[in-house]
């Protein structure tokens, strides 16, 4: 049985709009990795937070989703909240905003398992400390009672990834989780995301727009276009031999190595025109 | 249903605009006119809320108040606005000292309610509807200082002012090209929510006995005699009360609508 | 050290608002135009008799030592002498302002309790009909000059039910001894004025406040991490949400003040406004300017409270404060 079955998903916000995802079907297996390639705009992300059951009030939501065979699509509530932290966890975009200002960071890691676990406070304390170790930052017996203003960027991801990794999920949502990174901490950060996952032998759902980084950490990917699939496959053979012309400008405009200096870049456009609907 | 409140809001308005004007030509009934045989007569074809006290018809008296609580409205947010909103501007560009102490005064000022102000005044002056709007306005000065001077400095801070300066721009330029330009939706928002303060606090001033002359049909005032006379009947204090409460459900709905056109970002915030 | 350093700063900043207001209601009360000698004795007065009440008032005196000596005494808790009594301002004040703060201390915190469900439920159902019910009423109650709650209030709860008192004030130990009900039954009517229109609005600001923290990525992480919606709100969005209404209930106090001065007149209570109201019927302006310097202190005092709490709560105010 697939770890994680997505059959027909439709979703989209408000009356007579375009659908943000339209009729798409995919299957994750345990430990598999599947990259998700797409502009901004083209359902990605909005596909993960079906998939978690976190889109607003107003998306209408068709189709079904399975997590180890249990039906996610129309589940209740609390029985989410159950799932989500434990079995499956979602990493975001945006390390600034995506923890409570308000609240330490040790604390907000210590209550993902607080919320699943019976575990005393020095036991938890110990366990995050260890955790935020894990996750490779420096002196995380000071960072545990720091707030999050007084980290930096990619220092918040690892406590975003520390929350996330924190029970062992057997499947990872990370939503561009390198994007909001400067390009060095964004490689650090992706080898730890990498080993943590094959730790845990966890499988992932990895969305990002670059296709390097896709490449890096994942076995199969999926392209979007306006809320449809419209390649996947194993990530070598979809690099190599692109069927649909807007994976063949994807990969070209990503081939800087091929560009002649003085001439003009290549763009989506040359392949697909109605890329930059 | 997003242009609810604005259409909303300009309806009410509109029909408070239009019963003050027409007021000037034209009222059901003398609204000063006494007489006996009406007393406390129930809504009917001749009264249509009645008549008060006095016998004399509330549909008439209600439409002349109409024209005082719109003129203190206007003269008291103008003011407010003309004072208030230079030295807002001036003092977010040039921040000097005289700023900070203008921006620490108005900060005094704005411990002060209005109301209070108005009553401050009115023990010094006597009661009167120039001095209800003077107070009035007085009190919303600092409100715009305030917020002309946040709005001036988040202005400021955006890239275009710099590519401005660095054409070589004046600060008066800048101030009258890119600020103003640029604050005076907020202005307009702002000037909403402070028109129903004001007709709150004139209601208020009026009501308390602090503002028009028991002559001078104002609606607070109406209120005030009207209450009185509760056991006998409700009408006389209760017509006059929902038109308050429309008139300033008016403009804060015109408020709340034309910051949703303003920045749809706010739109959820109701 | 960084908390100390702000404390510090912010009580200096209100000793000197504190300054700044004496300075304006002095300068209002007493500077400007309109002679009160000759307004108080009216127009038959002959000169004579007016220098006479002016020496007598020291109104004679230039501004500033009267502006002094009227500052040292209010350092001491003297607000001088009625001129129509010649009673202690202070003295008239005090039993006005027992009532005053029975009224207002009842108002506010039911008020503030009322409002944080309410906006709550606004703010979490706003695109279905609960939410929009919730934000209509407080629309309303908003909208709604106080004396008109109260006017309502009577006409239904006095005029046609009969249940409670139109007016009047009951002391809780009067004459005829400890009258619990008696008191209370007084003081339902302008209690639930007052909560209803500071409710209305206050409300209104919860609800904004927590839509705001419901559009934040926090929000989202906790539930990724398995809250659910309803307890990630309370847990996340209540403190953070705190923020902006502890901010806003400062700001209210002193519409509530002015509130319980005009609900003191709907109910005839024997409170600081109906005394303030008469002192300014009479001219005596010791007790006006008394009365407003209190008002004002009041409200300067709760900011700077509200400012205190609001470092204690943003840990990002802490340190910002510190740099």
């Amino acid at each position: 049985m697939s770890l994680l079955e997505v059959n027909h998903l439709n979703v989209w916000f408000g009356r007579g709009r375009r659908p943000a995802v339209r009729d798409l079907s995919f299957t994750i297996e345990p430990g598999q990795r599947l990259g998700l390639i797409g502009q901004s705009g083209s359902g990605k992300s909005v596909t993960a937070l079906a998939v978690m059951g976190l889109l607003a009030e107003n998306a209408q939501v068709t189709g079904s989703v399975r997590f180890d065979g249990r039906r996610l699509l129309g589940a209740k509530e609390a029985e989410l909240a159950q799932l989500r932290g434990r079995d499956l966890t979602m990493v975001f975009q945006e390390p600034m905003t995506a923890l409570d200002p308000t609240m330490k960071v040790g604390r907000q890691v210590a209550e993902v398992i607080r919320l699943h676990e019976e575990s005393s406070g020095r036991e938890t304390r110990r366990r995050v400390i260890e955790m935020l170790d894990r996750v490779g930052l420096p002196n995380p017996g000071r960072i545990t009672d720091a707030f999050p203003h007084q980290l930096s960027g990619g220092q918040r991801q690892r406590v975003v990834l520390a929350m996330a990794l924190m029970l062992g999920p057997r499947l990872i949502i990370a939503d561009e989780p390198t994007t909001a990174l400067d390009v060095t901490v964004q490689a650090q950060v992706l080898e730890l995301l990498d080993a943590q996952l094959a730790a845990h032998q966890a499988a992932c759902l990895f969305i990002s727009h670059d296709l390097a980084v896709v490449a890096r950490v994942c076995q199969q990917v999926m392209v979007m276009l306006d809320g449809a699939v419209v390649e996947s496959g194993p990530v070598r053979q979809v690099l190599s031999q692109p069927v649909h012309p807007y994976t063949q400008g994807l990969i070209a405009t990503a081939r800087l190595d091929l560009a002649t200096p003085g001439a003009r870049l290549p763009t989506v456009e040359d392949f697909y025109a109605g890329g930059q609907r | 249903m997003r242009r609810l409140s604005l259409v909303l809001g300009l309806a009410l308005i509109g029909l408070m605009v239009a019963a003050a004007a027409l007021s000037l030509v034209w009222t059901p009934d003398d609204p000063y006119l006494v007489r006996p045989q009406d007393r406390f007569m129930p809504p009917s074809w001749s009264h249509w809320l009645g008549a008060d006290r006095m016998g004399i018809d509330l549909v008439s008296r209600l439409m002349v108040g109409a024209r005082t609580t719109l003129m203190v409205g206007v003269i008291a947010v103008c003011l407010a606005i003309v004072v208030g909103v230079p030295l807002g501007v001036i003092s977010g560009i040039r921040r000097g000292w005289p700023s900070q102490l203008l921006l620490r005064i108005s900060d005094v000022m704005f411990a002060l309610p209005a109301l209070l102000l108005a009553i401050l005044l009115v023990a010094v002056r006597g009661a009167s509807v120039a001095t209800a709007t003077w107070a009035i306005g007085i009190a919303t000065v600092p409100v715009f200082i305030r917020m002309a001077h946040a709005a001036t400095l988040s202005v400021m801070a955006q890239d275009f002012i710099d590519a401005a300066r660095s054409c070589g721009a004046s600060r008066s330029a800048i101030a009258l090209r890119h600020v103003l330009p640029n604050i005076a939706p907020i202005v307009g928002v702002q000037a909403s929510a402070s028109f129903s303060t004001a007709i709150l606090a004139e209601a208020g001033l009026s009501y308390l006995g602090l503002a028009a002359p028991a002559t001078t049909p104002t609606w607070g005032r109406m209120m005030r005699d009207g209450q009185a006379d509760l056991f006998l009947t409700a009408w006389p204090a209760l017509a006059p009360g929902c038109a308050i409460a429309l008139a300033v459900l008016g403009f804060n709905l015109l408020g709340d609508g034309l910051r949703d056109q303003l920045d749809p970002r706010l739109r959820e915030l109701g | 050290m960084a908390v100390a350093q702000t404390i510090v700063r912010r009580v200096g900043v209100f000793v000197l608002s504190l300054l700044g207001a004496t300075v304006v209601v002095f300068l209002i009360v007493q500077a400007l135009p309109g002679d009160v000698a000759q307004a108080t004795l009216g127009m038959a007065a002959t000169p004579e008799q007016v220098e006479a009440l002016r020496e007598r008032w020291g109104l004679n005196r230039p501004a500033w030592a009267r502006y002094v000596s009227w500052l040292g005494g209010l350092f001491q808790g003297d607000l001088g002498q009625s001129y129509l009594t010649g009673q202690s301002v202070s003295g008239q004040i005090g039993p006005r302002l027992a009532v005053t703060c029975q009224l207002v201390g009842l108002s506010m915190p039911i008020a503030v309790l009322a409002s944080v469900p309410t906006g709550l439920v606004a703010a979490m159902w706003r695109r279905r009909w609960q939410g929009v019910v919730t934000s209509a009423l407080s629309q309303i109650g908003m909208a709604a000059p106080i004396f008109f709650v109260g006017i309502v209030l009577v006409v239904v709860f006095a005029v046609r039910l009969n249940w409670l008192p139109a007016n009047g004030y009951n002391p809780l130990l009067g004459p005829a001894g400890f009258d619990l009900a008696g008191w209370g039954s007084h003081l339902v009517l302008p209690v639930a004025s007052l909560v209803i229109v500071q409710a209305s609005l206050l409300s209104r600001y919860v609800r904004n406040g927590f839509v705001e923290v419901l559009a934040e990525d926090y929000l989202r992480t906790a539930r990724a991490v398995g809250w659910t919606k309803w307890r990630a709100l309370v847990r996340h969005g209540l403190r953070n949400a705190a923020l902006s209404i502890v901010t806003v209930i400062a700001l209210q106090i002193s519409a509530m003040l002015v509130g319980a001065i005009i609900v003191e007149q709907v109910f005839a209570l024997p409170g600081l406004g109906s005394l303030l109201l008469q002192a300014v019927a009479s001219r005596d302006l010791p007790v006006v300017r008394g009365i407003a310097i209190l008002l004002v202190v009041v409200v300067l005092a709760i900011s700077l409270v509200a400012d205190l709490v609001y470092v204690l709560i943003d840990p990002r105010l802490r340190s910002r404060e510190a740099q």
